[in-house]
């Protein structure tokens, strides 16, 4: 049982799966030509030294509703080669297999592209004369049944190979089909493609010729108008600003756009990507931090290696070398603005608030030309990074946004800044700011910091209001809950309700219990064990409030108890604190009993 | 009201992790007292989401109990909600182990209650024994030699076939890796199953961070340095861009700061500094003793440098040895992060009734070449 068994392959029905599904659209046909045809310019260029790069063109003549023919001056290929690239699926003339890696000169690395050529036509003809014996002529035709011939033809051409795919589609769609062989058609999806080749793509018509792709140089793109409007057009924005991507170790070059509205960060911007000047998709992702969504961009590589859908790239360290490096091209801009163009600046951190603090929420790098620019919520207004570091003092911040619009308008009556960090970034961003600010302590607010900021009571000492303390305090122990008089503004706010991070969670272990089934009570009372020796709540009467002076007077101590706990589930919904369910009982309950007083 | 005016009016813009997770809790109850019960079983589900991928879990063992009374009380949902529920319980299953809190014999009845849940609602039991296993891993195989129940629910798993509870394609690839790497302890066969992984072509939010972690920590305790360099410095990129100010990856970040330690100790204080504050605030045990074993080798190897002092912005205020100089000496702070490791390995060990922490802690890590980086 020890012999080894071969896989039978369906010649047919492989090519018709390579041809029809792993592609997304028959339009890549040309891609996959036009990439066949600079490739072998390129392969001439290097071998040929008889052949100048200034020579180098490719041509496409389409006789309207018939038949395509692709043209280049490139390598040619002769019998030997026909017979080991043309006609093996997977070997390409690109892939140094010796080595077992692809020729970085070239773009296509499968040895599959030709095959794409079956999704419009059921004959692939393929004339070629090759640099290297000019004197034969050979004709290769494919069948889609992968049948091929070879024949020597005497038919001139010049060297290099043409390419000649014909309307004969018997299945599919035909009318689909039929679209292709069309002058416009062709045009178009050059231009949509290669419109960044190196080399000079033309349509030929009788002795007219036109110049298909841009002379344009990713490197030397300069020229911002023109770039701007490169990206109108390719993008279909009016862009904020414009720079470029300039790799130091010559991994890629292109242009960034900076968006001139805000974008969420869940959104994916589709960047337009070249690899070796010929588009490789115009919905990569991941070749840009994920930091930077408010960026699209238009760029091209020549090292980065695409996965085989060759609508993105494989994850490796080259990939990451290349993320890290437009990371820097990003930063180099910020910087470049910091120095030159504040306004635009302040404008792009407006815009992308959301946006740079992710920047810096996630590297490091920028902190000292972004923080200074980030704006912030606080008690006195909003207020940029600088204006909080020059503030002096120590001030505080709160990640949760209802306790910031429950504090801010006391810390504002006092002139004091509190910073709202509950918004997305912001915690990490503070952090950051605590770290390189030198006049000003930034702090995360604990109830401590609230309690000390609370100014003493006038009434501390005085009997009536120690008796009143004396009996709150009893009536909201059951609550796990203390006591204190305060002073604050505003006067109107009688009460203000703190607990810390412990007494928070004890306080939802509480309300899981009310429900919960016997398997988690256990788990649940084990944590509520272990929390509940540093739990600290505090319920601040404010001395300066009408009702809590009535109250310092009031002789009846069930009429205490009743606005105590009153004010106590007052100030747990003024602070959006949830309800345990007898908390809303006890609230009803009292209200009546007050009706009846 | 529709869920994704919850979202906007309770959570949209706030800060992933603590800060959403009280924007999310507000919208349950804005649900519940709306009588909502579609978008408040989501709602739960939503929060159990936030907390496990963006914070460190606890939250979610004290919301599911009621997320579970609640989602009991509506049969009438069951059919439309259940995939919720289950995920969310399989969240909760996967940490239970990482709280110090609970017992033993509380794991086990939370396991055989996902387990009735999987019959009650016909799904297979794949997710079950696929949590069972990591949890037989983490219990048996580095705890004790007992390796023939891991292997038979790992057995058991791999006959069940792929449902709704199932792992996403890069999950199942980094738990069959986890499972190659530490029961059969066979690296050449992990490197080849996480290729998909490593290479990029899966991935989800948390891999291949874990599946990178996971290679740095065989190779680390294998005395492969240079190996472990290079998977826990591919770790702690993703991990900065992905989670650089969530404390969700704690023990992911404490366990390569304990492989930098080693292998370059100014990226390791680096990004210790970094995220001593991010990660302070997280409650979870098991996260705690890989970050503050971490501190732990850093200081270590500080100290065995030759250096004698550090600057460190310190979070905790009340302790004794807090100083608003942010100067301290390396020798106290060494010995101050080890009396906290110190504290979850007891916890751990007699939660679990063995010495597998204690042991862990104790372990002595020697290279042929390490760095030793002074700042």
């Amino acid at each position: 049982m020890d012999k080894d068994y071969k896989f039978k392959v369906n010649l047919g029905g492989m090519i018709d799966i390579l041809s029809n599904h792993l592609y997304s659209s028959p339009d890549v046909f040309v891609r996959e030509l036009l990439q066949n045809g600079t490739d072998a310019i390129s392969a001439r260029t290097a071998a040929d030294s008889n052949f100048s790069e200034n020579d180098a063109k490719v041509e496409i003549e389409v006789l309207e509703g018939k038949k395509i023919i692709f043209r280049d001056n490139g390598t040619g290929l002769n019998e030997e080669e026909i017979h080991k690239f043309l006609s093996v699926i997977g070997q390409s003339s690109k892939y140094d297999i010796e080595n077992n890696r692809a020729n970085g000169d070239y773009i296509g690395r499968f040895g599959i592209g030709l095959l794409s050529c079956f999704m419009v036509t059921d004959h692939i003809c393929v004339r070629t004369r090759s640099y290297k014996s000019p004197d034969t002529i050979l004709e290769w035709k494919g069948m889609a049944d992968g049948t091929y011939t070879i024949e020597k033809i005497n038919e001139e051409i010049e060297i290099g190979t043409e390419i000649i795919i014909e309307n004969n589609k018997a299945e599919k769609d035909s009318d689909v089909v039929d679209d292709y062989y069309n002058c416009d058609t062709i045009a178009n999806l050059v231009y949509y493609y290669g419109l960044f080749l190196k080399y000079p793509v033309y349509t030929v018509n009788g002795e007219e010729r036109t110049r298909l792709n841009l002379k344009f140089d990713f490197d030397a793109a300069k020229n911002k108008e023109l770039c701007m409007n490169m990206g109108k057009t390719f993008l279909g924005e009016d862009f904020l600003d414009c720079f470029t991507l300039k790799s130091p170790s010559g991994l890629f070059s292109g242009i960034a756009y900076v968006l001139p509205y805000p974008v969420s960060a869940n959104v994916r911007n589709m960047h337009r990507i070249y690899l070796k000047n010929m588009l490789l998709t115009e919905s990569g992702e991941r070749l840009l931090p994920e930091w930077a969504f408010f960026i699209r961009c238009i760029i091209n590589t020549n090292d980065l290696k695409p996965t085989s859908s060759r609508e993105d790239f494989y994850e490796d360290e080259t990939l990451d070398k290349a993320r890290t490096e437009i990371a820097d091209c990003i930063a180099d801009y910020f910087e470049d603005l910091d120095f030159n163009n504040k306004n635009m600046l302040y404008e792009i951190v407006r815009i992308h608030n959301l946006a740079v603090k992710s920047v810096l929420s996630s590297s490091d790098g920028l902190d000292d030309i972004l923080l200074p620019y980030i704006m912030f919520e606080t008690s006195l207004g909003e207020m940029t990074g600088k204006e909080i570091t020059e503030f002096g003092g120590t001030t505080f911040y709160t990640v949760d946004v209802n306790q910031f619009r429950q504090l801010a308008p006391l810390y504002a009556q006092r002139s004091e800044l509190l910073i709202n960090a509950g918004y997305v970034y912001e915690n990490a961003i503070l952090t950051k700011l605590a770290d390189s600010s030198i006049n000003t302590d930034i702090e995360k607010l604990t109830d401590t910091d609230i309690d000390f900021m609370l100014d003493d009571s006038d009434f501390d000492g005085d009997p009536a209001a120690e008796k009143l303390l004396t009996v709150a305090s009893r009536i909201l122990k059951k609550y796990d809950c203390k006591a204190a008089l305060k002073e604050f503004r505003p006067f109107d706010i009688p009460t203000l309700y703190t607990i810390n991070e412990k007494a928070y969670e004890a306080r939802q272990i509480r309300r899981a219990k009310e429900s919960a089934n016997e398997v988690f009570m256990g788990m649940l009372s084990s944590f509520e064990e272990e929390i509940s020796s540093s739990t600290v709540a505090c319920l601040y009467l404010n001395t300066n409030n009408l009702i809590v002076r009535k109250l310092i007077d009031c002789e009846d101590k069930e009429k205490i108890r009743c606005y105590i706990e009153i004010l106590y589930v007052q100030s747990l919904l003024s602070g959006h604190f949830p309800l345990l369910h007898n908390e809303m009982k006890i609230l009803n309950e009292n209200l009546y009993k007050l009706m009846m007083f | 009201m529709e869920l994704y005016e919850y979202e906007e009016e309770f959570y949209e813009f706030l800060d992933p992790g603590e800060s959403r997770c009280k924007g999310i809790r507000r919208a349950i109850d804005k649900a519940l007292e709306r009588q909502d019960i579609k978008n408040a079983l989501t709602l739960y589900y939503i929060f159990i989401e936030e907390d496990t991928f963006e914070c460190d879990g606890f939250q979610s063992f004290i919301i599911f109990p009621e997320y579970l009374a609640f989602f009991e009380k509506y049969p009438e949902y069951h059919d439309t909600f259940k995939d919720e529920l289950m995920w969310a319980f399989k969240w909760i299953l996967g940490s239970a182990e990482d709280f110090y809190q609970i017992s033993l014999k509380q794991i086990t009845d939370i396991y055989r209650q996902y387990g009735e849940y999987c019959d009650k609602f016909n799904y297979n039991k794949r997710s079950y024994y696929r949590h069972l296993w990591c949890l037989l891993d983490t219990f048996q195989i580095r705890r004790f030699p007992l390796i023939s129940s891991v292997e038979e629910a790992h057995k058991r798993m791999m006959h069940c076939s792929i449902d709704n509870l199932s792992e996403p394609k890069s999950g199942e690839i980094d738990d069959l890796t986890s499972y190659t790497l530490f029961v059969e302890r066979n690296i050449e066969k992990a490197l080849k199953i996480a290729e998909p992984v490593l290479s990029g072509q899966e991935w989800c939010n948390v891999v291949p961070h874990y599946t990178y972690t996971n290679f740095a920590d065989y190779y680390f305790d294998h005395g492969d340095l240079k190996n472990a360099m290079k998977y826990a410095e591919r770790a702690v990129r993703i991990i900065n861009r992905d989670f650089g100010s969530q404390s969700s990856m704690m023990r992911y970040k404490g366990r390569c700061i304990s492989v930098l330690a080693f292998g370059d100790t100014k990226k390791a204080l680096k990004l210790f500094r970094r995220q001593l504050t991010v990660c302070y605030p997280n409650t979870c045990g098991l996260d705690h003793f890989y970050f503050y074993r971490g501190a732990y080798h850093l200081f270590s190897q500080l100290e065995k440098s030759g250096q004698k002092t550090v600057r460190l912005k310190l979070p905790f205020k009340e302790e004794e040895i807090y100083k608003e100089s942010c100067v301290y000496s390396v020798a106290k702070i060494k010995d101050f992060f080890y009396s906290k490791v110190k504290f979850y390995a007891d916890k751990f060990d007699e939660r679990d009734g063995n010495r597998h922490f204690n042991k862990m802690l104790s372990k002595k890590y020697e290279f042929e070449e390490t760095d030793t980086n002074m700042e």
